[in-house]
């Protein structure tokens, strides 16, 4: 370039190419990053010890998987997590077409493939992680008429954000909670024209109530009065805090209870306000010592 | 003139015997006026002869051709010119460098923005969370949850002072939940989380909500 005019134009023109071409590169960088993924996990498959048929089952599952829609990253994660665990190559199989039932029907599939995956991970026998999975997919089926007649009649919630309580509505079906305790929220929701989120929030904390002790009825009950007096998910959080601090005070579960629905009938347990005992608020990097000596903690 | 220059040129160019050129000389001394001409001409061709002959450079032809004047274009015949008009680039070292930074810029970027988009570690933007676990016996303490995707690996937690083990980890807000790995075998709930949800398989994973 020997001339100003045109050395001027220069940097303009590599600028401008750089700013249109970065989103068009990034995307593809990170799909040839799961691409790279896949390719590992096929990779994996190849040198596998795994007989032909075996290595070409898991191979079509997981096309299949991603042409359903699944992410790359987690097919690839499935089928290498798999194959260290020795999971087989008709289990492995068996997941990934899982998954991929749950996208052709238009379900959410994050928490199905977040539970395979950890229970590869944990070293969970691979039939255990399958009848898990398979009963997650079938309460996955069986919520979401439950967040679709809600949303129907009250708060409509972007997809993300009913893929998120339809996952939410399926773990509370997984501790047994009835059908009705969960429909009742979300009537509670909707006339307080409340937003999905809190009606996952409700929900969410009604599981964690019955997966930490509490029985099915207490556990609706303290959320349904939570939901008639207006509480927000900070309060259901703060609820959710309040129990676990207590059973770490080694409370018994009923104790906690009837604690709970005390400091409730004198307007507490709102935003935080009722935190009790040994841990300190420990907000996301908060700083501070998180945990006395002998015990983990997030500081 | 013709005819003086022809005399002129016909001494200068040599190819003649030495007494028609002997002849050819009297006659330009006799003539001042051509004497003059013939004296600057010869100056000239010996400047020629003996100076230093520069090299062109290779985008001579290119910039005299350039600087001749036209017919000046609009703004998208200028735009196209400088899309298609071939030329000879010269560049210098500022230049380069500019160009080379941009691109490995532009390269660097993609591939950033690129690492595992399904892993929350690496989106960037989100909040430092600090996990920490008491574990003074431990030779090695990972944190694996649904942000790494379970990796046993991905999050090596820092062997600090009096027995415990912590590591930083910027996430996007929202609901995760996690267990420790200590020593690539067990796993150990957080016994200080703020809650905690049962992982499916009989334990419980510690529960960690990132908040903006």
């Amino acid at each position: 370039m020997t001339r100003g005019k045109d050395r001027s134009l220069l940097f303009p023109f590599l600028l401008a190419l750089f700013l249109v071409a970065s989103p068009v590169l990034m995307p593809q960088a990170r799909a040839g990053e799961q691409g790279g993924q896949m390719t590992g996990a096929r990779l994996a498959v190849e040198q596998s010890t795994l007989a032909r048929d075996e290595k070409l089952l898991i191979l079509t599952a997981g096309d299949r998987a991603v042409a359903a829609g699944v992410p790359q990253d987690d097919a690839a994660i499935i089928i290498s997590r798999g194959l260290e665990r020795g999971a087989g190559a008709g289990r492995t199989a068996a997941f990934l077409d899982r998954a991929a039932r749950l996208r052709e029907q238009d379900l959410p599939v994050r928490l199905v493939l977040d539970r395979i995956e950890q229970g590869l991970s944990k070293g969970v026998p691979p039939e255990r992680i399958a009848t898990v999975v398979e009963r997650l997919s079938g309460n996955l089926v069986n919520a979401r008429p439950l967040v679709q007649k809600m949303e129907k009649a009250g708060p409509a919630g972007s997809g993300s954000a009913s893929e998120h309580a339809i996952e939410t509505v399926a773990r509370a079906l997984e501790k047994s909670i009835p059908h009705d305790a969960i429909a009742r929220i979300g009537e509670q929701v909707r006339e307080q024209k409340g937003s999905i989120a809190l009606f996952g929030r409700a929900v969410d904390t009604m599981t964690t109530f019955v997966g930490n002790g509490m029985a099915a009825n207490d556990a609706s009950r303290l959320v349904h009065t939570a939901m008639d007096r207006g509480y927000s998910e900070r309060d259901l959080e703060t609820m959710e805090r309040y129990m676990v601090d207590e059973l770490r005070q080694n409370r018994p579960v009923g104790d906690v209870v009837s604690g709970m629905e005390t400091r409730m009938e004198r307007g507490g347990m709102r935003g935080g306000m009722e935190r009790q005992g040994g841990a300190g608020p420990r907000g996301p990097g908060s700083g501070g010592s998180g945990a006395g000596p002998g015990m983990g903690g997030r500081r | 003139m013709k005819k003086e220059q022809g005399i002129i040129d016909q001494v200068l160019d040599g190819g003649m015997d030495p007494e028609q050129r002997l002849a050819l000389l009297q006659v330009i001394e006799s003539d001042a006026e051509l004497k003059d001409d013939y004296d600057s001409t010869a100056r000239a061709l010996h400047a020629v002869k003996t100076g230093e002959r520069l090299p062109a450079s290779a985008s001579f032809t290119n910039d005299v051709m350039r600087r001749l004047p036209r017919a000046k274009p609009g703004l998208g015949g200028r735009i196209r010119e400088f899309l298609f008009r071939g030329r000879v680039l010269q560049w210098n070292m500022a230049t380069a460098a500019g160009a080379v930074m941009i691109a490995a810029l532009a390269v660097i970027v993609a591939l950033r923005g690129g690492e595992a988009p399904d892993s929350a570690l690496q989106e960037g933007g989100g909040v430092i969370v600090t996990i920490n676990l008491y574990a003074p016996d431990a030779e090695k303490v990972a944190v694996a949850g649904t942000f790494n995707k379970w990796k046993t690996d991905a999050n090596v937690l820092r062997k600090g002072e009096n027995g415990y083990w912590t590591i930083s980890i910027p996430l996007q807000p929202g609901d995760y939940t996690y267990m420790f790995v200590v020593d690539g075998q067990a796993w150990v709930t957080d016994p200080n989380a703020e809650a905690y949800r049962d992982d499916g398989f009989g334990n419980k994973n510690a529960v960690l909500r990132v908040k903006t």
